[in-house]
């Protein structure tokens, strides 16, 4: 048997044991406890208040809140505490407490027991500082996030510029295409070349326009003008705009169009897409050969087909035709110009519109077939009616000269762009239109006043006054001056562009590059002089 | 927003006279335990707790509103304009004397006296001003809340216990007692040790008791002198005990002090 006896327990136990009274004065202290502080038992008996055992930090802790604890809880546990030793040195310890009524004594005492606590000390240290950390990488990773949002409102910023600057030098190749054309009748070499340049500058447009709509797709930023769409029109607008591709390599085109089918969607949006997948089966059809595009209502959804006797994909293509970037190898090297965007920008416009595409060939040389399923138009959506200018295929030129007269029309174009301006005035001049230019919104403002024209044309990007402040002030002027028909003529092109120049006055919104046949049909609409167009 | 739900406030007693009980840092309303019961029979008792501590509503703690004492005054007003009490007499322990002291100063007539528990308008040393700590020792102090709010050494968390004596107050502690989200209690502790309210205390024209413990070492004797002779026309009562908090272990010498003011300024 061991032979302890309970005062060499309470002595040499290893856990410092004190009893102190209520107000933290020392009673009783154990060999443990004065062998880890350093202290005398004589000190310690002396009145010491245990609280002055303690670092600065703890005798606060103790102050305000061991204490009350005690007073009302009547014990606390495993506080962690700095003892101070007698030499200046710290001593990391857990303290318990608990109050108790002796029998037969005035007064409670208060027993403490303190366990070296070192080693769970550092611990908690190395804790604390991975908690620091933790909470420091959290604030850089929110900063971080912060940095990628601006950068990509940066981005989205940017491409809507470059959209302005690439765009209104093509309209600026375009429009004169379209003014040479006419005074070079009857040269060949001449019309020829007027045909190559307006083929490429075609072909750049639609570039930037895929850059630009594969961006928006990729930011979630693309957005559906959402009406009722008359979906046989829609379609014969894209034949008709692939119609003389096709004829320059005798490819026959036969629809076979559903009068009656109509969907809810954006009618531009939807007329790319059909205008995409008959520009690809154009390309990739050899001479001679025939594209079919079928629309037809199957049971309660649209299906769309279009077939070529082209060259036809390989399974393996076939399997990644509308990823990004992928291109088929072409039937004549030289003649496919592209990102290889066209139809992933197709399968996103289907998907937006709730509907679905798929590729089917049987293989190289035995032709390709699309097929396109959407769903029908299950509501009315009239109000977007009166909201939207038609707005027309973007344009193969050598359409008949229309017989527009614009004789006696007083018209104000105003565009910071020299060359930009002089097209349009030269498009409008042509056509026996009295015009004014002005180079900005001042200059604009002031011609205005004076020659008080039916219509005015305006650039929106201007410097020292945009077309937003231009058309405010107009509309300020009051009177007939005040109530001047207004388009808007701008590359900025985007969905909210076009809401924002209809909100800040303007009737009629035209992107650049500008189609000549669209800009003389507003002007001639807004000055009384032609039927709408439909 | 329910400005008496947001402190917990609580209305208890009868009597013409109201008495606002405002806790210190470290802890909540339940302070006033063993002091209420030597006044509600007389007069209407008031307690309540800061946003973060005991009983409130933590989700309106905000840090700038709180970065002074000026933003827990604020409270103090708000929560006499939700009871549309004026001419009270506020009891403040510890930092809420300065607290009750700036609510004071900017609508006066919201009271007729103050008390302060162990003030102290400055915490830290200055050339001849002895607060009783320097700066470091609060930094310190800010270092050492954290270790105390980890976990298993925390005091802050809820405790569970069986206490044989009287189950019920068990029960009671274990609800609320000196519930503080650390974050709080950080941030109380920063903005309390690091105030300098000592050129408010001259300002203030109402009566005031300060109860100072012989020996505190939050809120030093020579600290409550200086209060004392810094506002005219107060009165010092010092009580023969050790600790910062008189109210709960010396009640009746604590409630003894308040009477007499109470009656000798009514």
């Amino acid at each position: 048997m061991f032979d302890e006896s309970p005062e060499e327990l309470f002595e040499q136990a290893p856990v410092g044991y004190l009893s102190t009274r209520i107000d933290g004065t020392i009673v009783r202290v154990n060999e443990t406890f004065i062998a880890w502080t350093r202290y005398s038992r004589d000190k310690l008996l002396a009145g010491t208040r245990f609280p002055e055992l303690l670092s600065v930090p703890g005798r606060i802790y103790y102050e305000t809140h061991i204490a009350p604890l005690l007073q009302m809880q009547r014990f606390v546990r495993e506080i962690a505490l700095d003892l101070v030793r007698a030499d200046g040195s710290t001593l990391h310890v857990l303290m318990n407490a608990a109050r108790k009524q002796l029998p037969g004594q005035a007064g409670e005492i208060v027993r403490v027991t303190i366990f070296d606590a070192t080693e769970r000390w550092r611990f908690e240290q190395e804790l604390l500082k991975a908690k620091r950390l933790a909470e420091q990488s959290t604030r850089t990773e929110r900063s971080a996030r912060k940095l990628v949002e601006q950068a990509s409102r940066i981005k989205d910023d940017f491409l809507a510029m470059v959209s302005h600057d690439l765009r209104t030098p093509l309209s600026a190749i375009l429009g004169w295409t379209h003014v040479l054309r006419q005074q070079t009748a009857g040269n060949a070499d001449a019309a020829h070349g007027l045909n190559v340049i307006e083929r490429n500058t075609q072909v750049q447009v639609q570039l930037v326009d895929d850059l630009l709509d594969m961006a928006r797709i990729i930011s979630g930023k693309l957005r559906l003008d959402v009406q009722r769409v008359d979906l046989a029109t829609t379609i014969e607008h894209a034949i008709e705009t692939t119609r003389l591709a096709a004829e320059a390599r005798h490819i026959r085109i036969q629809s076979i169009l559903d009068p009656s089918v109509s969907v809810v969607g954006d009618p531009g949006r939807l007329q790319q897409v059909f205008w995409n997948l008959l520009t690809n089966a154009v390309k990739f059809t050899p001479k001679n050969g025939f594209i079919r595009i079928v629309m037809a209502l199957i049971n309660s959804h649209i299906e769309v087909s279009v077939t070529d006797s082209g060259q036809g994909m390989t399974p393996e293509f076939l399997a990644q035709a509308f990823e990004r970037f992928r291109q088929s190898d072409s039937v004549e090297a030289g003649t496919q110009m592209g990102l290889g965007l066209g139809l992933s920008i197709v399968k996103h416009l289907v998907e937006m519109h709730g509907g679905s595409i798929e590729a089917h060939s049987e293989g190289l040389g035995r032709g390709s077939t699309f097929t396109l399923h959407l769903p029908l138009a299950a509501v009315q959506n009239p109000a977007d009616e009166a909201n939207t200018y038609p707005r027309m295929a973007m344009s193969v030129i050598a359409k008949e000269a229309v017989s527009i007269r614009l004789d006696g029309v007083k018209v104000v174009v105003a565009d910071d762009e020299p060359d930009a301006r002089e097209l349009v005035r030269r498009l409008l001049w042509q056509i026996g239109a009295d015009v004014v230019t002005a180079e900005s919104t001042a200059a604009a403002l002031e011609a205005i006043q004076r020659t008080q024209p039916h219509v005015l044309v305006s650039d929106i990007g201007m410097p020292g006054g945009d077309g937003y402040e231009l058309i405010r002030q107009v509309r300020l002027l009051g009177g007939d001056v005040g109530r001047v028909a207004a388009i808007a003529l701008t590359a900025f092109s985007r969905l909210e562009d076009r809401t924002r120049t209809r909100l800040a006055g303007y009737q009629v919104h035209l992107s650049k590059p500008v189609d000549p046949h669209e800009l003389i049909i507003a002007v001639a609409s807004l000055a009384g002089r032609a039927p709408l167009v439909k | 927003m329910d400005i008496l739900k947001r402190h917990n406030v609580r209305v208890l007693g009868r009597g013409r006279h109201v008495l606002i009980f405002a806790h210190g840092f470290g802890c909540d309303q339940n302070m006033w335990r063993f002091l209420v019961p030597a006044f509600d029979a007389d007069y209407r008792v008031v307690l309540f707790d800061y946003v973060g501590h005991g009983g409130s509503d933590a989700s309106y703690f905000d840090p700038e509103r709180y970065a002074t004492l000026d933003g827990y005054a604020a409270d103090v007003l708000e929560i006499c304009a939700a009871l549309e009490v004026e001419r009270v007499t506020f009891v403040g322990h510890s930092v809420s004397s300065m607290i009750g002291l700036l609510a004071a100063l900017k609508e006066p007539q919201r009271f007729e006296r103050l008390v302060l528990i162990g003030p102290s308008p400055c915490y830290v040393n200055d050339d001849s001003y002895v607060g009783g700590f320097s700066r470091a020792d609060i930094d310190g102090l800010l270092d050492f809340l954290d270790s105390n709010h980890l976990g298993w050494s925390s005091t802050m968390a809820p405790v569970i216990m069986g206490n044989a004596e009287r189950p019920e107050l068990a029960e009671e502690l274990t609800e609320s007692f000196c519930r503080t989200n650390p974050e709080v209690a950080k941030h109380f502790a920063r903005v309390t040790f690091l105030s300098d309210n000592r050129e408010d205390l001259p300002r203030v024209a109402l009566p005031c008791l300060i109860v100072q413990c012989a020996n505190d070492a939050i809120a030093p004797l020579a600290v409550g002198e200086y209060v004392h002779r810094r506002i005219a026309g107060s009165r010092l009562t010092v009580l023969d005990v050790a600790g910062h908090c008189p109210h709960l272990s010396a009640p009746a010498e604590t409630a003894n002090a308040i009477r007499s003011f109470l009656e000798d300024t009514a």
